[in-house]
């Protein structure tokens, strides 16, 4: 493993920013910490980084201990040979792109200027900014300055590259952009990389692993797909986009399926596992509900619905509706549109495979 | 594709793996320890340095208001109220009066004059903006002590320039500047940059939307003005007024200069005369001078409140120009009325101050002579400048200036770097101690540095260094609330990013924070170096003979009636400090 956490407290004052964290970031991954401003997803980064000392626990990179709060050692940033890419681009706008990147190299003092110049060439051609070499650092846009940013991270060679919002202050065609070229340039170095996010799509694009964060603590770790696919709460299904959560209790149990009633009176069918009378929260993704004109037979969780609002967005079609019980549910069918307008009548179902149930009151 | 960069490796030399940092061993945490002593070193000198400069010499003048004598006089100090009982005496009662009177008319005045220029400079289509522009910030090389000068030499009751020429054009006007309205004038227009400066860079920052939707909604051009612009621009206008408010309040120069004769006191003035007179009443001045602190300190608190909220009103960082107001065929006047100031405020004293230096005698007797420009002579001119007084002065000035601004910015960007960029304990201490010297009277402070430093054993009194820590000490506002600002536009990512590439804190600051703000260092610099140039009040109980500086000399001439010496080094010195102005102006922009 590249990076360890155990046991990490970080406070400012009296808050307490993040408590007993763990975490491991193993060689040539990228660790995405994915939550809402102020989960200490920052304060973890900056921590390893060496930017902010944690008041407890213990920090290793590559196998040599950086920070450890009961031995006091507090190994200083520039010793601790990690590259970070700021939010902020933290581009110097007084050196040329060139000197940029080739920062790291000349305070490292282990090149001759002959062996800088080219690998600073070699690394700027990998993010495609070879001809800008000679250019001064605050002519470029902002795409390009996060590249140079990225640029001068590579060049070091780090243990571990922490990446901070890399993306957030770029306009969304370039965000698109630079996240495509981010992964591709991870799978093609196998550089170890932490990198923080609140964007659900960034984590999910970019994240080998992805480590959902609410108020100092990792609710949930897996696989992008893990995750989506699987929130274990409540607070990941919603951070995660999934709307039409509902509480509800188990009714019946059969043959791996589960009846769920809901508060509204509606009855529910899904893979539960667990025992008649568990209060659950239940989940039916939005993405994975059809929306029809007419009823199917022999469905069984089909509801009759009224069309709330409708919104045509060309690739799919996005609905409020309200079915009879009044549950009032967000739906999206991509490539097909029924031409379904405000009050019109409409079905509703779910196939139960699809339906996640959450346990109540995990998580936040 | 294989195309992987492979490079020389960077990483870890020698040894490997393994635990433990440099001198931490486990159970000891003897490595803790060392890192909070090295963390905390910096801070404690600058602590030790704030509390000899500032707060040692503060508490100073505080406990000599309770004693029977000075500290050093040798005489054993024990603690009494008498000093204060002496407050209640008519005279005190009265200068309190004549103080708030001048400084209350002086900031309405100096507020309503650089609110005025700075409104027309920014927002409105004048004729010659920057000739309205440099009228605003003109007093910055045309220092008080040269104007008060120059409106004695102008407006003398009986011998002045102005009351020669009412009386040959048999204009029925006499003035006096050794008025109240008088002192009243000299404040306002000296004071006036103040409010320029304040206002025209709130009003350069205001996002013209807000008034832009003002005027969408259905408001005129009068009442978008009336109540959009004029409320977002209270907080600059009641900010710049409090400051001319607390300048005017601990000025001494001017009522010294202006009141000759001493019939009308201040609490500064009448401070100086209880340490100069004979016998020297030092513990009632400084009892005086406390009176003064409490009006000062609740001005700076209240002062500080609001100019919290100066941050939100305007700031958009834009840098839209905002729309300027059409005058119409008003612009022509608007610019006659600029040039009428600006000949009130500068040319007139200027050319008196050069009219005396050039005469042979002191006044005219009547004012055809003033067109004699026969009688014009060097002689004064080359009197003064051949005396070794002069080069000492010179050589003084010039070095108590270069120093201050120096050693002072440095003082000052390292107490704004460790307040604003590290966590540190103490730091807000730091911040309180540099800020307070706002409040603390130019001549108290002198009297508190005299008997700090009689009291210290290293033999500063009476050199040049003295004046020199007394300058910064006095300076530490303006100098650190620069040092502050310039600090905040260089991002902390930037030095954090080239200490996380490997480079060492202070590798990182030498390589990328001083670099970036090479511009911001030198308006501090020169912010510093005319502020020293400029001060009188705070050297006057500190100088000796062989470390008189020009402002010292200016005074003790002028005092001793010799107006054609004074006039003839206030010329020369108005007149470096011009260019010298000149010279820095674009970086003076960014510095206030």
């Amino acid at each position: 493993m590249a990076v360890e956490l155990e046991n990490v407290t970080i406070s400012y004052g009296d808050v307490t920013a993040v408590e007993g964290f763990d975490l491991v970031i193993e060689e040539g991954e990228m660790l995405v910490l994915l939550g809402p401003s102020g989960c200490g997803k920052t304060s973890v980064m900056r921590s390893i980084a060496g930017l902010e000392e944690p008041t407890g626990g213990r920090i290793t990179i590559e196998g040599k201990v950086v920070f450890d709060h009961a031995q006091g050692i507090d190994v200083p940033v520039n010793k601790r040979h990690v590259a970070m890419v700021f939010q902020s681009y933290a581009i110097w706008p007084h050196m040329s792109v060139e000197e940029n990147v080739a920062f790291p190299l000349k305070v490292a003092r282990k090149m001759n200027k002959a062996q800088m110049h080219q690998r600073a060439l070699e690394v700027l051609r990998t993010v495609g900014l070879e001809e800008f070499a000679a250019r001064p650092a605050s002519r470029l846009s902002g795409g390009q300055m996060q590249r140079v940013a990225l640029a001068r991270s590579i060049a070091m060679n780090p243990y571990v590259m922490l990446l901070d919002e890399p993306l957030s202050n770029l306009d969304a065609k370039m965000r698109d952009r630079l996240r495509f070229e981010l992964k591709e340039l991870h799978d093609r170095l196998g550089i170890t990389a932490l990198y923080v996010t609140h964007d659900l799509s960034e984590a999910l694009a970019l994240g080998d692993r992805v480590a959902v964060m609410n108020e100092g603590r990792i609710i949930q770790l897996g696989t992008p797909r893990e995750v989506y696919a699987h929130p274990n709460s409540a607070f990941v299904a919603d951070f995660l986009g999934i709307a039409n959560v509902f509480p509800g209790s188990v009714t019946e149990v059969r043959d791996g399926e589960s009846t769920v009633w809901l508060e509204g009176g509606v009855a529910v069918r899904g893979a539960t596992e667990g025992a008649s009378g568990d209060k659950v929260l239940v989940c039916l993704p939005p993405e994975r509900l059809t929306v029809r004109r007419r009823s199917t037979t022999g469905l069984v969780n089909e509801w009759k619905c009224e069309v709330v609002t409708a919104n045509f967005l060309g690739a799919q079609t996005r609905y409020k509706v309200r079915s009879e019980a009044g549950l009032v549910l967000d739906a999206v069918q991509f490539g097909r549109d029924e031409g379904l307008d405000r009050g019109d009548t409409a079905y509703l179902s779910v196939d139960p495979r699809d339906v996640l149930t959450l346990p109540a009151g995990a998580g936040a | 594709m294989s195309t992987a960069v492979r490079a020389p490796d960077l990483r870890r030399s020698g040894g490997g793996g393994g635990s433990g940092a440099p001198g931490a061993r486990p159970g000891l945490a003897w490595g803790r320890v060392l890192n909070v002593v090295r963390r905390h070193l910096l801070i404690a000198v600058l602590l030790l340095l704030l509390t000899v400069l500032i707060a040692v010499p503060a508490i100073a003048v505080v406990v000599v208001s309770f004693t029977n004598d000075v500290p050093g006089s040798g005489t054993p100090l024990h603690f009494i109220w008498h000093n204060y009982a002496a407050l209640w005496s008519a005279d005190s009662a009265d200068a309190l009066k004549q103080s708030l009177i001048t400084s209350v008319c002086g900031s309405v005045i100096a507020v309503a004059i650089g609110t005025g220029l700075a409104v027309l400079a920014v927002r409105t289509n004048i004729r010659g903006r920057w000739l309205v522009e440099l009228t605003g910030i003109t007093p910055f090389f045309f220092p008080p002590l040269v104007g008060a000068l120059a409106w004695g030499l102008l407006a003398q009751s009986n011998a002045g320039l102005l009351n020669h020429l009412f009386s040959s054009l048999h204009v029925p006007v006499h003035l006096n500047i050794a008025t109240i309205p008088g002192i009243v004038f000299v404040f306002g227009v000296y004071y006036s940059p103040y409010a320029y400066l304040f206002v025209s860079s709130a009003l350069r920052l205001f996002d013209p939307q807000l008034e832009e939707a003002a005027r969408v909604h259905g408001a005129s051009t009068a009442t978008t003005f009336r109540n959009v612009t004029l409320p977002m621009l209270s907080p600059a206008v009641l900010g710049a007024g409090l400051i001319s408010f607390t300048l005017m309040m601990e000025n001494y120069t001017i009522p010294a200069m202006l009141n000759t004769k001493g019939n009308i006191n201040t609490l500064m003035t009448r401070m100086y005369a209880l340490m100069q007179n004979i016998p020297s009443q030092p513990n009632r001045a400084a009892a005086v001078g406390m009176i003064l602190l409490v009006v000062l300190v609740v001005v700076s608190t209240i002062q500080r409140r609001m100019l919290r909220g100066r941050d939100f009103t305007t700031v958009t960082g834009k840098g839209l120009r905002p729309r300027t107001m059409d005058l119409g065929r008003f612009r022509w006047v608007a610019l006659l009325g600029v040039l009428v100031y600006l000949v009130i405020a500068v040319v007139l004293p200027f050319l008196a101050i050069l009219n005396s230096a050039l005469r042979p005698y002191m006044f005219v007797s009547k004012i055809s002579d003033l067109f004699d420009f026969s009688t014009l002579t060097l002689s004064a001119v080359q009197q003064v400048t051949s005396t070794q007084q002069f080069s000492i002065s010179l050589r003084n000035t010039l070095l108590v200036g270069v120093l201050a601004a120096v050693l002072g910015a440095l003082f000052h960007y390292v107490i704004a770097y460790v307040t604003t960029r590290t966590k540190v304990h103490g730091r807000g201490l730091a911040r309180f101690l540099a800020i307070v010297p706002i409040g603390i009277p130019a001549l108290l402070m002198g009297m508190g540095f005299l008997w700090t430093w009689l009291y210290i054993p290293l033999p500063i009194y009476g050199t040049i260094a003295i004046l020199v820590l007394a300058y910064i000490a006095r300076f530490t506002p303006q100098g650190f609330l620069s040092a502050t600002s310039v600090l905040g536009a260089v991002h902390a990512d930037l030095e954090d990013s080239a200490v996380v590439s490997g480079a060492s804190r202070v590798g990182a600051v030498r390589a990328i924070t001083a670099p970036l703000m090479r511009g911001g260092i030198a308006s501090t610099v020169l912010l510093l170096f005319l502020l020293s140039m400029r001060e009188l009040t705070v050297a006057l109980f500190l100088f000796t003979s062989k470390t008189v500086v020009f402002p010292i000399d200016i005074y003790n001439l002028w005092l001793a009636g010799n107006a054609s010496a004074a006039a003839a080094i206030s010329a020369m010195y108005s007149v470096f400090l011009l260019i010298v102005t000149l010279a820095g102006l674009k970086w003076l922009r960014g510095a206030v």
